[in-house]
């Protein structure tokens, strides 16, 4: 069986992190590139910096770099250019941006406002364009929009199901489908304007954070009141490969401990290995539990053990409406 | 100045007919919650409201693929029965599905497509740290652009309602130029859209999804943020006085999270706008 039936999609916001993803057998890497124009805003939906961290390889050149080592070993760059919409006055910026990273060898382009899709193509830029989960597209009608529109890829909304995955992918079967397999929202990521402040540590994902509520006359103290955020797919892969998805992505660019992200694309890649040689969910999570610490210590207690998976029947699955 | 209201029962409607209020249009539905919306008495609400002379938009909530078929159904079976609605869509998918099916029907883009950065009331500290050349021009609505308009024109909207916000001034100028009548949403402004419906999800209710679950959205949630989640600790901190200033009380109602708009944030000079719908979910 082929090994690449399905694609892992890694972040990266530096060289060092790059190489050790492709070392991880990333397929594809997604990155955010400086452009000059703004002090803490950019043309991707995570502004500059996310969780204090700078998230952003600082120049055109870097980008460079980046490109050439993907591309010398048999792997695409993604440019995150998801800015939620381009306002007008930035439209020529967002190109100009766009045109400098192809040249500068991105492969794909990762959008979120479907009103510059027909720009992008109006402008002569024939690279393969990717609509985010903060497109947010939630069946298969506008699946077929956006193909309409010259969109090759979708990233499906956070709270999807693999039935629904089966059936878009059924009614569009020339799109390819991508998920968020690690790390979720509580909310809608493409109508969700809970903006994470570049600046303020404390303005983070506001659908993770603890509420105090007031409902039917009464008070409840340190609720997770919008934490419907699913994180894991791992034990789903089996599954989202016979849907139809060609595609995993993984989140954690901001993270400050940059060895978080490049072991999150070993235990996917790891996972995958396992699926497609045949054993069984429950043999690879044996097998995780001998091999990798990281797994046993970290990964069980915080995902497992708290019953966020994004496709298994959970509370948080269940309230799905 | 033309009044809409949102009307969820039909006492609620015939109690506005016969107080003989000044209401020019009547929203019914829901952005978000298909169940919500499954659990309206929609025809008789129609019907009330047409015999009344009453415009009738109905707000088709965000369709997910589980709910696509039978919303396909349900607008195609309420274009034909009551000619004279409008539809108000969520998502772009039911936007080109109506396109496609009925190529001659205008429609109305609803809150959940239509948005801007300010909807988020704590944005405007993002605004003030960015260079100022930038200020007006991240202050404006997701629509207002040359592209944008002409999407929503060639997939048939040619109405769009827009929360009332004193940052949107221009954009609603520029919108207007452009043809597309406005529709203002007073009072609040919708924050986040979820599939997830977090009071039954808290409340430990979550099978009775469907089963008469739109009983708890009578009943308003009060939000106040009071600890932030650090990812990388995976530990809850508590949010410092400043930014609990920054971050108003929010309220939660069906699967829509909602902020106040405040009056001195409110655009204030309605006359140019086609409707006024008086949102008063809060």
């Amino acid at each position: 069986m082929d090994k690449k039936t399905i694609k892992i999609v890694a972040p990266s916001r530096n060289y060092t992190m790059t190489k050790k993803q492709i070392e991880s057998k990333a397929d594809e890497i997604y990155v955010d590139v400086e452009s000059g124009d703004f002090k803490v805003l950019s043309f991707s939906r995570r502004h500059k910096k996310a969780n204090g961290v700078n998230i952003q390889l600082r120049s055109y050149e870097e980008l460079k770099k980046h490109s050439d080592l993907c591309h010398a070993n048999g792997v695409e760059v993604q440019l995150t250019a998801n800015i939620h919409y381009v306002p007008q006055e930035l439209v020529d910026g967002y190109i100009n941006h766009i045109k400098n990273c192809i040249d500068a060898g991105v492969d794909k382009l990762v959008i979120s406002d479907i009103s510059v899709v027909k720009e992008i193509r109006k402008r002569g830029i024939t690279t393969p364009i990717i609509a985010s989960s903060y497109t947010f597209t939630p069946n298969s009608e506008m699946v077929k929009f956006l193909e309409h529109l010259g969109v090759s890829r979708i990233v499906l909304p956070q709270a999807i199901s693999i039935s629904e995955i089966s059936r878009i992918k059924e009614k569009n079967p020339n799109m390819e489908i991508e998920v968020v397999a690690f790390i979720g929202g509580g909310n809608n990521c493409g109508r969700c304007l809970m903006a994470h402040s570049p600046m303020r540590k404390d303005i983070a994902m506001g659908c993770r954070a603890l509420y105090d509520i007031q409902y039917d006359g009464k008070k409840y103290s340190g609720k997770k009141f919008l934490d419907a955020a699913a994180d894991c797919s791992l034990c789903s892969m089996p599954d989202l490969i016979s849907s139809g998805v060609s595609t995993l992505k993984i989140f954690g660019r901001e993270s400050k401990n940059e060895s978080i992200p490049i072991k999150l694309t070993k235990v996917f890649h790891f996972f995958r290995e396992g699926v497609l040689s045949g054993l069984s969910v429950e043999q690879i999570k044996e097998k995780l539990t001998r091999e990798t610490l990281f797994w046993q210590m970290n990964w069980v207690p915080r995902f497992c053990e708290n019953k966020k998976c994004k496709f298994h029947e959970t509370d948080i699955t269940n309230s799905y409406i | 100045m033309n009044i809409a209201k949102r009307i969820n029962d039909v006492q609620e409607l015939q109690a506005l007919i016969d107080r003989s209020e000044k209401v020019a249009c009547i929203i019914l539905g829901h952005e978000s919650c298909p169940v919500f919306f499954e659990e309206l008495p929609i025809d008789e609400l129609i019907r009330c409201a047409q015999e009344a002379n009453l415009e009738v938009q109905i707000n088709i909530p965000v369709v997910f693929e589980e709910y696509l078929d039978s919303f396909k159904i349900e607008v195609t079976r309420l274009l034909k029965a009551y000619p004279g609605i409008k539809l108000i869509l969520n998502d772009w998918g039911m936007v080109y599905f109506i396109r496609e099916s009925f190529p001659d029907v205008k429609v109305t883009a609803g809150l959940g497509i239509s948005f801007s950065y300010l909807e988020c009331p704590w944005y405007h500290h993002i605004v003030e740290e960015e260079f100022e050349m930038y200020h007006d021009i991240i202050q404006t609505h997701n629509f207002d652009s040359t592209n944008m308009l002409d999407l929503l024109k060639e997939y048939n909207i040619d109405e769009i309602i827009m929360s009332d916000l004193r940052t949107l001034s221009a954009s609603y100028e520029r919108i207007a130029k452009s043809g597309i009548s406005i529709l203002i949403n007073k009072n609040v402004s919708i924050v986040a859209i979820s599939r997830a419906c977090h009071i039954l999800r808290i409340l430990g209710k979550s099978e009775e999804k469907g089963q008469g679950c739109s009983k708890y959205c009578s009943n308003r949630t009060v939000l106040r943020t009071t600890h932030y989640y650090d990812m990388a600790m995976s530990v809850h901190d508590r949010v410092s006085e400043e930014t609990k200033i920054m971050q108003p009380e929010m309220y939660y109602y069906a699967n829509v999270l909602l902020a106040k708009n405040p009056v001195e944030l409110s655009h204030g000079n309605h006359e140019n706008f086609r409707l006024i719908i008086d949102d008063v979910r809060y």
